[in-house]
Parts: C-alpha cells; structure tokens; sequence
C-alpha cells in the first residue's frame, strides 16, 4: 500500500563504486526533499558492513561491483533488512541483468542516466512497491511464468507454493499491456481501475517472481539431490 | 628374420616332422604289432616251412568235400619255406581259364594241438580257399571267388566243429589248405601259427584291426568329411576345392570297400565291383591333382587334362558291359602300374610348382602325394608278390594322413576367415571413427564459417548504426567543442542523445518475437524521459497486428531508428503539443502511423533534416517497407508500411543496407 503523502522522510542507502555516478545520486539523494541518505557502500565488502547496521528502507544496488556481483549484496539484503526495497541501478536495463536482479528478490531499477528527479521519483515508487517494468522485461516476466505452468500443473509436487507463484489473470493482462506501450494510467482506464490498483498488480508480481525463483532453486536443487525429499 | 615368422616356420617344420613321423609310423607299425607276443611259448609253433603238392583242375564247380579221401592227395610233394609265392601274369595272355590246386600241409605232431587255433596272416590269389584237420574240412571261403577275403587273415580253432563230440578222443596230426586259384592270377601264402587262442588272439586281432578294420572306420570318417566339404561347396559354389575335395573322399570310400569287402559274397556282380573299386585308384589321382591345383594355381594345366584322358579312358575301356578287355581280375595289375607311373610324374610336378609357390596349404596337399607315391609302389609290389604277403596294405593306414591334411586346410582357411572378418571389423571401425573424425570437423568448420559470417554482418549492421547516427554526432560535436564554441547544456544533449541511440541498440539485440508493438513499446519506454520533458502529449492508440516474422535485430533497429527519427522530428520541428502513435493493419503488411498537429515539415534533401529523411527512407528500403510523409488539416501523417513477408529475405534488405544514401522515393516528398 502506498504510504501517505506526508510520510516521513524515505531512507536510502546505495552501494555503488564509480565515484562520480555515487557523488551524483548521493547530491540527488540529498537535495530531495523526503529522502535521507542512510549509507554509502563501494563494494561488496562494505555492502555487507553496511547490512549489519539499522536498516535503510530502500537500497540502491549496482550490479558491477569490483570484489563480486550487487546480486549477492541483494540476497544478503533480503536477509539483513528483510523490509527493504532494493532497487538495481543499471546503464542499459538490458534484459539479463535486470532478470537476475528481480528474480534476487529487487523490485525495480533505476537507469543511470536517468535524470535527478526522475531517480528521486524511481526510489520513491520502489519505497511505494514497485518501479515501471520495461516492456522487454514484461515480455520476460509473461515468458517465465508461462514456463512455469508447465511444472507447477495438477501433478506438481508443491501445489500451495505453486498458487503463489502464479500469475492472476488480471497481473498477466497488466503486463501484457505494458508489452503493447501502454503507460500506467493507460493501462488502469483500460482495465477500469485505479492506478494505484495497477502498482499493487505490479507490486505483487515483483514478489510472485521472487517466491517463483525460490521454488525453482529449491526444485532444482532436489533434482540435484542436493535436498531431501 | 621376425619372431613372428620365425615362430610360423617353426610351426611349419615342427608339422611336417609330425606328418613324417606319422608316416614312419604307419610303415613301422605292422611290423612292431605283429612282433609283439613271446614266441617262445612251447605250445605255440610258427611254421616257416611246409609241404606243398600242386595239381591243375578243371574250373571249379561246387563245393569242397566234407571228408578228404587220400586218392585226392596223390601226387608229389615237396618242402618249401614260408611265405610261399607262385608268380601271377602281369600282362593278360590267352590262356586265361586254365585253373590249378594248391595243397599246402602242415605238420601238427610236434606241436600241443589240442584246443589250439590256427592263424594265417594271409593268403591271397584269385580264387577259393578250404582248409582240412586230418581228413576233415574245418574252413572254407565263401565270398566272390575274385574280390575274396585277401585282407582277412584266416583264424580257426584247429579241432573244428566244438558241437561235435565224437573227435574229442585225439587232435588233429596234419592241417591242409587247398587253394583252388586262376593260374594266371599266381598266389601268396604267408607263414602260418598254430598256438593257444590266447597266445595267438593279440596278433590276429591287431593284423585285423590294421588291415581291414580301420579301412571301415576312415571310410565312415571320410564319408564324414566329403558330406561335410560337399555342403559348403552347395553354400559356396565359387570355391571348387570343397566339391574336389567331396570327390576325392568319394573315391576314398569306394577304393575302401576293397579292403572290408569279399569275406561274404558281394552285393553286387563281381565285375562291376572290380571295375569301380579298381578304377577309384586313378580317379583318386586325378581329383587330388585338381584338389593341390586350387591351392596351387602355377600347376601345370596339361598333367591335369592328360590325367582326365588317362581316366576317363580306364573307366571306359573297363567298363564289364563293353568287354573289349578281359576282366578287372587280369587287368588290375596293369591298371595300378599305370596309375602309379602316370602319378609319379603328376605329384613331382606339382610338388615342385608347390614349392616353387610356398603355398604352405599346396606343398602340405603335395607331401600327401609324395606319402602316396611309396605306399603305392609297396602296395602294387604286395599285390603281385613281389613283397612278403606278411606285410600289410597300407594304403588304408595312408588314409588319415590325408584326413590329417584336409582338416589342417580347412582349420586354416577357418581361422584364416575368423581372423579377415576381424581384421575387416577393426578396419571398419577405424574407418567410421576417421568418418565421424571428417564430419565433425567438417561441421565445426561450417560452424565457424556461419559465425563468421553471423558476426561480420552483425559487425557490419552496428558499423553502419554508429556511422549514420552517434558516430557523426559525436564528431560533429567534437568539431564544436574544439571551437570552443560548444556550451555544458549542448555537450550533455549530444550525450544524452548518444546514450538513447545506444540503448535502442541494445534493445535492438533483445528477441522481440516478430512483435512489432513490443518493438514500439520499448521506443516508447526509452523516449520516456525526453517526452517528459518536453510539452508533447502522447495519445498511444496501437492496435494488435499480425506478428512479422522477418523481424531479426538488423531489422528491429531499422524501425527503431526510423521511428526514434520521426519522433525526434515531431519534437525538435513541428512545435505541435500532441502525437498520436496508431498502429493499422493493411492488406499486404501493417503501417506505423505518427500523426501530430503542429506546423509540418517540408520533405527535402537539404540540411540536417533532409539527411535524417534520406537515413529514413534507406532504412525502410532495407526492411522491405517504405516511408510516406503527407500534410492534413493541422498537422502531419507520417507512414511506415511494413510488409507481412519479406519479399526476398536477407539478400535484398542486405544489397540495400550498402546502398548510397542519395536514393529517394517518388513518395517520399508530398508538402
């Protein structure tokens, strides 16, 4: 749910290693009014020291990090401040590395060239659930799911934590919308709803895709024998 | 020389020594057998000497009588030593009915006669034998008078009929044999035992067994051997020496009767009898000889045939319907020494040509011969007397050096088969793996060759990108910034606008599955930002439409880049406030239509703007569509038509990717 305007000030936290990009989102970051810059992180050594400090509330993740991957600093998050939205800072938005971001438990991204406000706007509708999907990405989303059905049908072996990594037909149809071009408050005159109703869809469809690549590492790992039935 | 040929010739020798100690052994072996009870028993006698009395009769004609009467003994005896031979006529002459009788009597008084056995290691003639203890017949002959009990010895209890009880009182103080014979024919009687049955039994036995006995056993194991080598001839016609060597086994079993035959009377007429058993001799020649020439191909061709005319004329003028010659009885002498002085040319020949082959299957068949040679000569020298009628025929002993022979060809011809098709398996595996080996690297190459290609038109599709769009940008701004006349604002919005032309290029690289709105889609998220920005409002009013199935990523940035231009146009030049972006299906494809209400453009090949619209058309061109500007109430329509099928798929849009930029369509202009 979307927290009321006059929320108190949002507290953001980046791990970032280029030292111009962190000094333009950390000024960004400042000059916004309602965020606080909660922690600085360059690598993802420091990301780690950071974790164990009170928790921000979002968390701004590049990916290439010189000792190792902002997957593994997304993971630990997810752990470490189990309350916070991580939000992947990318160049392109390019498919592979968004996916792996996503399916980390992420639920939006930011381009770096993107300008101030447009970033302060992303960390803000990551805080309120959830960025904009790309089509692309969309398009991944509804591919990945449809996958899914195959696996989790009649004779899956997890029924109840397949129900909730499956996609509703409503959230399916708001992302194949968003496959068409179709902006948020198009897509909510469309399907005659709120908007806000359309970011709770695409909230809940960040969460779904992360349960889902739970199950499939669990699912994978008990074909590997990894596990014990 | 190799080891492994060392140890083949080695094998080699150490065979034929075998082979010749087995025929030492065979002519050896009579001689140890028979020598082998003591006679130094004192009931046993040999008898070296007796007495003879012989008399010319008429021709036989029934039986002899049961009791001697002394009238048929007159006449005049005298001693002679054992074996005792009379000469037989070689050549046939006319007086060939004139018969005699032979009396030959041994003296039992000095030897313990009760209950002792009489044993004859031979007796041999044409003709009938009988044999009398005192006056009374204990033995007679009742086979064919011709082909009789030769090879037989002759063995009996010598008080006779054990039934009869009224001669137990005394033993028997002489014994007679009488043998009525052809003159012609002469005749042989060996030495002559008389001894306990126990004392005697081993030396009848074994002259038995060596004589006629293992004549019958070979015939069955020769029989054997032809049935089977017949059998893979049926199987295998191409290989002749199969039916040879069943033909030479044939004859094998034929000349064989001679040697069981005759102690009952034949089943067939005595002359046929003769004329095949007589006759085998020479076909076994012939057959042996074709049977080494396949295995020896450089023997010569004429013996063969000379010893086919050889053959075919002995079994013709022989033959007992014709009677052109006097009987097989008188010519079988004849016909042996032909056959042996016919052979002993044919073997040395082909023995040589054997061995000037090295054929070690030909020079094994050809020692066959070279055994044969000796074996027959003693055997024709026996049949005329000429050698001690004690020894033994040898030819049925010879016989398993022959057997011997066809089994050692036929285990390496086998082997020699088992050992090809391995070899032949091992070959072929290597060659598939050889096969397998090319094709991969065959494929591999091709491989290589498609991803040089894929990646050179990729190089080239990217190339062309960055050379029509941030790459001149990046200069031209280069250009003003070393002028120093390029202010912050302006360097940001040339790399703002580099970045946006990167990212279409990497979206371009995402699999859009022929889906043209996905593609506008993401236009649209990427122009997001600049949108915003700017005062234009965008109606987005796309429509589903049929998927394009040519749409690669060449193309994909094709209509991206067309389109991010007219956008591009509509925000920087046409000052309008609204763009609609509609989607519509039309009869042969889908167009893209960018309607916006500003003050519209004119279409020309000048300036920044007419070089961007050239770019436009050029890109369409390449994908197969086509681009039309036209001016409405308020505005401009902008056309992308875009086919459902690619006319000629990669080639075309490739030639038109090279094409100069200078080209323009009749439509392309319309102010």
């Amino acid at each position: 749910m979307p927290n009321p305007p006059a929320s108190p000030t949002i507290q953001v936290a980046f791990v970032e290693d280029d030292p111009e990009i962190a000094e333009a989102l950390a000024i960004a970051i400042r000059s916004a009014e309602g965020l606080q810059l909660h922690g600085v992180a360059r690598s993802v050594r420091e990301a780690r020291a950071m974790l164990a400090l009170p928790a921000a509330q979002v968390l701004v993740v590049d990916l290439g990090l010189p000792d190792g991957s902002g997957v593994e600093v997304i993971r630990a998050a997810q752990v470490a401040w189990p309350d916070c939205a991580v939000v992947v800072s990318t160049s392109f938005g390019d498919e592979a590395h968004v996916m792996q971001s996503l399916e980390a438990g992420a639920t939006g991204y930011l381009l770096k060239d993107s300008s101030p406000r447009h970033i302060v706007e992303e960390i803000c509708a990551a805080q309120a659930g959830g960025s904009p999907i790309s089509p692309l990405i969309a398009r991944q989303l509804l591919t990945r799911f449809k996958q899914t059905n195959a696996p989790a049908g009649p004779a899956s072996p997890a029924p109840a934590t397949a129900g909730q990594a499956q996609l509703s037909p409503r959230e399916r149809q708001v992302l194949e919308y968003i496959t068409k071009g179709f902006s948020y408050e198009e897509i909510a005159r469309l399907m005659d709803v709120t908007r806000n109703t359309v970011l709770s869809f695409v909230r809940r469809i960040y969460a779904k895709l992360e349960v889902r690549s739970q199950i499939e590492a669990i699912h994978e790992a008990r074909c590997q024998g990894l596990l014990a039935r | 020389m190799k080891p492994a040929a060392r140890v083949s010739w080695r094998a080699r020798r150490g065979f034929a020594a075998a082979l010749l100690l087995l025929a030492a052994a065979v002519l050896a072996g009579p001689s140890a057998a028979i020598a082998l009870p003591d006679a130094s028993a004192p009931s046993l006698q040999h008898f070296a000497q007796a007495r003879v009395l012989t008399q010319p009769i008429d021709p036989p004609a029934g039986e002899p009588p049961r009791l001697l009467d002394s009238v048929a003994l007159a006449g005049e005896w005298r001693p002679i030593a054992l074996p005792h031979t009379w000469p037989r006529t070689v050549v046939p002459g006319t007086s060939t009915d004139a018969w005699l009788r032979t009396w030959i009597e041994f003296d039992l008084r000095s030897v313990q006669a009760k209950d002792a056995f009489f044993y004859l290691p031979r007796w041999q003639t044409i003709g009938r034998v009988a044999v009398y203890a005192d006056e009374r017949l204990i033995y007679k002959s009742v086979g064919d008078t011709v082909w009789n009990g030769f090879n037989f010895p002759l063995w009996m209890a010598v008080d006779g009929d054990e039934g009869d009880e009224r001669r137990e009182s005394r033993a028997p103080r002489t014994l007679r044999i009488r043998i009525d014979s052809l003159t012609s024919a002469g005749g042989a009687v060996s030495t002559a035992w008389v001894g306990p049955k126990s004392a005697l039994e081993p030396r009848f036995q074994w002259r038995s067994v060596l004589q006629s006995r293992i004549s019958e056993v070979m015939s069955i194991a020769v029989m054997g051997l032809g049935l089977f080598a017949f059998s893979v001839w049926l199987l295998r016609r191409r290989e002749s020496i199969y039916l040879l060597f069943a033909l030479y086994t044939l004859f094998m079993v034929l000349r064989g009767l001679h040697y069981y035959m005759g102690l009952e009377p034949l089943p067939i007429p005595s002359a046929w009898f003769g004329w095949i058993t007589v006759n085998s001799v020479n076909a076994l020649l012939v057959t042996w000889y074709f049977f080494v020439a396949t295995l020896v191909p450089r023997a010569p061709r004429w013996v063969g045939r000379a010893l086919l005319v050889l053959l075919a004329l002995s079994w013709t003028v022989t033959m007992p319907l014709l009677q052109v010659l006097p009987g097989m009885d008188a010519l079988a002498p004849l016909s042996y020494l032909l056959t042996i002085l016919a052979g002993i040319p044919a073997v040395l020949i082909i023995a040589w040509a054997a061995w000037r082959q090295g054929s070690r299957e030909g020079i094994l068949a050809s020692m066959v011969g070279i055994i044969d040679l000796p074996v027959a000569i003693h055997d024709w020298l026996m049949q005329n007397y000429f050698a001690s009628p004690e020894d033994i025929y040898l030819w049925p002993v010879s016989t398993t050096a022959r057997l011997l022979m066809f089994i050692y060809i036929i285990l390496r011809r086998y082997v020699g088969a088992v050992d090809d098709v391995e070899r032949a398996n091992v070959h072929l595996a290597e060659r598939l793996r050889e096969r397998e080996a090319e094709l991969a690297a065959n494929y591999a190459k091709l491989r290589e060759v498609q991803q040089r290609e894929t990646l050179s038109r990729e190089r080239q599709r990217l190339m062309q990108d960055i050379h029509d769009g941030m790459g001149s940008q990046l200069i031209s701004a280069l250009k003003v910034a070393e002028a120093g006349k390029l202010s912050e604002p302006q360097m940001a919005l040339v790399l703002r606008e580099c970045i946006d032309d990167l990212k279409l290029t990497v979206d371009s690289l995402e699999p859009v599955e022929a889906d043209l709105l996905l593609l506008l889609a993401t236009l649209r998220y990427r122009l997001l930002p600049r949108l915003r920005d700017s005062s234009l409002r965008l109606r987005w009013e796309v429509i589903d439409v049929p998927p394009l199935e040519w749409l690669d990523p060449r193309s994909a940035l094709h209509i991206l880049r067309i389109l991010q231009e007219g956008i591009s146009n509509v925000m920087q030049h046409a000052g309008a406030t609204e763009l609609r972006v509609a989607t519509a299906q039309e009869a042969a494809g889908v167009a893209v239509i960018l309607l916006d209400n500003g003050s519209g453009f004119t279409a020309q090949p000048h300036g920044a703007t007419g070089h961007g619209l050239s770019n436009m058309v050029r890109r369409a061109r390449a994908v197969g569509g086509e681009v039309t500007w036209e001016a409405t109430q308020g505005g401009t329509r902008f056309r992308l038509w875009l086919p459902l099928r690619a006319p000629h798929p990669g080639a075309q849009s490739a030639a038109a990717d090279s094409e100069p930029v200078t080209a323009q369509t009749s439509q392309a202009a319309s102010s």
